[in-house]
């Protein structure tokens, strides 16, 4: 035997087999780290998938939006804020419960009383592909304190001007303004331009936002997942405003699972969907809104007596719970419970058939005050309403004469009859929206009103901030309360209908959307 | 030649008249439509701003006169609400709108035929009270009522069909159901009373007596001749579908000229209101006209007529 060999042949086989050994150990280890490769693949694959936007939300709605024409300054019905607020960027934002914080500005601050700064946040585009610059904020901005704007009054009714250093943004305003920084939570940042071109708004609305414009066809209105948003991805892929008029096609549409929001519904389809799991009631989470029947100062209003006696006249508690099914609070005061800086006033106004007439023969009227009412189909239930304040108004020694018109003609003839009933919404969450119909040549316009006293103490409110403004937005709602100005009906408490299947849907108290992005459907 | 010459000038008459009817009807008895436009809070800047840009702040005959050079170019102005031609606006609707008609008409057509005729054949039997109830509850029913119950028990219980909308064919479904309704009780009583005189003319004794079977009697004889007061109830069905369509298309929010108008007269959109009513008019003038043509190819005694 050959040692020698045989030691190679086992040092061979030895070789061999540790080899073969070693080969396994890397195949193995091999397999593993493929293995883990894999694994690892496919779990941040799937985790990226479900951050995706994904599926489908339907909005139905009452009314289509204004116009096809996208300028998000020139527009202020619900649909075109719901898109707007999808499709653009504001500086500041509010959450649900109307807190400031930041947005496309990374940060903000008050200077002093009439300058805010913010910092733009930088690396952001528009839906073109084009960058977000100051210069677009500043002309975004400035647009609104034109007076010609739509806008101007509603957002930013004192002289101002924006400017532009580096990335920081000064918004300077010639008084304080206490509104500002709710009014930076509603205006739109566009592209300079579009502002220069505005043709082309007629075509889309290119803004920043978590949504992209897709279509404006047959009713609907499409908006998809922005894949180039700066900030977290919307959870929802795609959103539909679909317009339907008729109100019962609108709850078939959302119990058949065709819609999956419907918007500002009323007692009835409350009702209807009463004891059905499948469908939750979000209430409460609307912009501050009121229903008030317009009073011309003219004629037998002009009169403060008359007006505090049709109000003791009047059972507002009662149409509350009766002819709107409980869903409205009454307030004691003259802007929606809902606003901030709200309170209740000491005065009640509280129903008094009894005083009314006494105050009404103070006033020089014994069982023959004429007044005149336009009644049409504006406000929800508003026949019912009116025909309740006729009542009431005739068991006091009131008359008045009723005339139908339709919505149209009944919205152009506010100024030729002594009461007409109107619904205001709140664009920024600001009381000095509410105040402002009452002020200036828009109380003139709409009261045929203008009154000193309040024109000050409304400018007052309007040019304070911080915590006096507190005090000058009571004394403001508090002396159009104690003029009995006119009839605040009641809230106009915004209710939406929701299909279960949507997740996690809250409201800011705006009319839009901002807050739809934490939403999914399941 | 010279008949369908009147015919073509007296629909042409009829349409211009309509036309010129509304556009000065709405501008003297509506509302300011940059008041619609506006808040209540709108400024006159902002009002004036509108009013520009609607033409509203011309003289009447100023808008008269710039819509009239409009329509000779083939436009019909601009829609103030969706700022967009209303041609490219209202022509697809129409589409929707006369699919949904003619699906109706197709229905309306096919159930009268069928019924009418088993009625007229056996005028006490089972099909005869069938027609006798539908025709009952469709007259008496309205049709915004009969559209909501069988979105309840087809859309909502069932689940088998839409609710609303025009994404597929299922969308047409009940909203023509629904519209063939309307009409389908005067088209069954003509076609049963028509068919029923047909049946007992001589030609139907002597085909029965040459053995020609049943059916080839009823198809190819009887229906010829029973089918042509059909037509005339048919000429007069369009401009009911054309009507009903627009309760129809409220109640199962289906994107016709119908839901159009609608928009146009709560937004006071002039040029869209003219335009749908313009486009409407011209559609069901034109559909009788056919009528009354095919009537003449049907039947080759009125032709006769005519040129004696």
């Amino acid at each position: 035997m050959n040692l020698r060999n045989r030691n190679s042949s086992s040092k061979l086989k030895a070789n061999e087999t540790s080899f073969t050994r070693h080969k396994g150990l890397k195949f193995g280890v091999a397999l593993v780290a493929v293995g883990g490769l894999v694994l690892t693949t496919s779990s941040v694959m799937s985790s990226s998938a479900a951050s995706a936007p994904s599926g489908q939300l339907i909005i139905a709605n009452a009314e289509p939006i204004s116009a096809a024409y996208y300028d998000p300054a020139s527009a202020f019905g619900l649909v075109d804020d719901q898109l707007a607020s999808l499709v653009f960027d504001t500086l500041l934002k509010l959450d649900k419960k109307g807190n400031v914080s930041t947005s496309l500005a990374t940060s903000y601050k008050q200077v002093s009383k009439n300058e805010v700064d913010v910092v733009v946040r930088t690396g952001v585009k528009f839906s073109d592909g084009s960058a977000l610059t100051p210069a677009d904020v500043v002309a975004s901005i400035n647009r609104i304190f034109d007076p010609k704007s739509p806008l101007a009054h509603a957002l930013l009714g004192a002289p101002g001007k924006a400017t532009a250093s580096g990335n920081t943004v000064k918004i300077v305003m010639d008084k304080p303004f206490g509104p500002l920084l709710k009014s930076l939570a509603e205006i739109q940042i566009e592209p300079v331009a579009d502002i220069n071109s505005p043709d082309n708004w007629k075509v889309k609305p290119t803004g920043s936002g978590p949504y992209t414009f897709v279509s404006n066809e047959n009713n609907d209105i499409t908006v998809t997942a922005n894949p180039d948003y700066w900030g977290t991805q919307p959870l929802i892929k795609t959103i539909i405003l679909r317009y339907i008029e008729d109100s019962q096609a609108r709850l078939s549409a959302l119990l058949t699972g065709q819609v999956d929001i419907s918007t500002r519904v009323g007692p009835q389809e409350i009702a209807a969907v009463k004891g059905n799991d499948s469908i939750k009631v979000i209430s409460g989470q609307g912009p501050p809104s009121e229903i008030i029947s317009i009073w011309r100062d003219s004629g037998p209003l002009k009169s403060v007596k008359v007006r505090q006696a049709l109000l003791h006249a009047i059972d507002r508690d009662a149409i509350a719970k009766t002819i709107q099914g409980g869903m409205n609070a009454v307030p004691l005061n003259s802007m929606p419970t809902n606003m901030p800086m709200y309170a209740a006033s000491s005065v009640s106004y509280a129903y008094n058939p009894k005083l009314a007439r006494s105050l009404l023969k103070a006033a020089g009227f014994n069982n023959n005050l004429k007044l005149t009412m336009a009644t049409s189909t504006l406000v929800p239930k508003q026949t019912e309403i009116d025909q309740a304040i006729v009542a009431y108004l005739k068991a006091v020694g009131v008359s008045v004469k009723v005339t139908q018109l339709e919505v149209g003609k009944f919205r152009s003839s506010y100024s030729n009859y002594d009461m007409s009933l109107n619904t205001i919404a709140t664009f920024n969450d600001d009381p000095s929206f509410a105040l402002g119909i009452y002020a200036g040549g828009i109380g003139k316009a709409v009261f045929g009103w203008q009154d000193a006293p309040f024109d000050a103490l409304f400018a007052q409110q309007r040019d304070t901030t911080g915590t006096a403004r507190t005090t000058a937005v009571h004394a403001a709602q508090n002396y159009l309360w104690k003029q009995a100005r006119t009839l605040v009906v009641s809230d106009e408490n915004w209710v939406f209908l929701v299909n279960s299947r949507v997740k996690n849907y809250e409201r800011a108290p705006l009319v839009g959307e901002p807050l739809i992005t934490s939403a999914s459907v399941g | 030649m010279r008949y369908f010459l009147s015919r073509i000038m007296q629909a042409l008459v009829i349409v211009a008249g309509i036309t010129v009817s509304v556009f000065f009807i709405l501008r003297f008895t509506a509302g300011d439509p940059a008041r619609i436009r506006g808040t209540i809070f709108a400024n006159n800047a902002v009002l004036d701003t509108y009013r520009k840009q609607f033409g509203t702040d011309k003289s009447i005959f100023q808008q008269f006169w710039n819509f009239l050079s409009g329509i000779s170019h083939g436009s019909l102005g601009d829609s103030f609400r969706y700022q967009q031609p209303v041609t490219g606006l209202v022509l697809p609707a129409l589409q929707h709108t006369l699919l949904l008609g003619m699906s109706a008409l197709l229905i309306s057509v096919s159930l009268a035929t069928i019924l009418g005729t088993l009625s007229a054949r056996r005028p006490r039997g089972f099909f005869a009270r069938i027609s006798t109830l539908l025709a009952i509850i469709s007259q008496s029913a309205p049709l915004f009522w009969i559209g909501l119950l069988l979105i309840s028990l087809f859309s909502i219980h069932l689940g088998w069909l839409p609710s609303g909308g025009f994404m597929s064919w299922k969308g047409l479904v009940l909203p023509a159901f629904t519209l063939a309704l309307s009409v389908l009780p005067a088209e069954m009583r003509v076609l049963a009373a028509s068919v029923r005189a047909e049946l007992d003319e001589d030609y139907v004794r002597t085909a029965h007596a040459f053995g020609i079977a049943e059916w080839r009697i009823y198809l190819v004889h009887v229906f010829r001749n029973a089918c042509l007061p059909l037509l005339t109830v048919i000429g007069n069905d369009m401009g009911i579908l054309l009507g009903g369509a627009i309760v129809a298309e409220v109640v199962f929010n289906f994107p016709g000229i119908g839901s159009l108008a609608l928009v146009g007269l709560n937004a006071h959109d002039y040029p869209l209101l003219q335009g749908v009513t313009i486009v409407a008019a011209s559609t069901f003038v034109l559909v009788n006209l056919a009528v009354d043509l095919f009537y003449t190819v049907i039947n080759p005694r009125v032709r006769l007529g005519a040129l004696e």
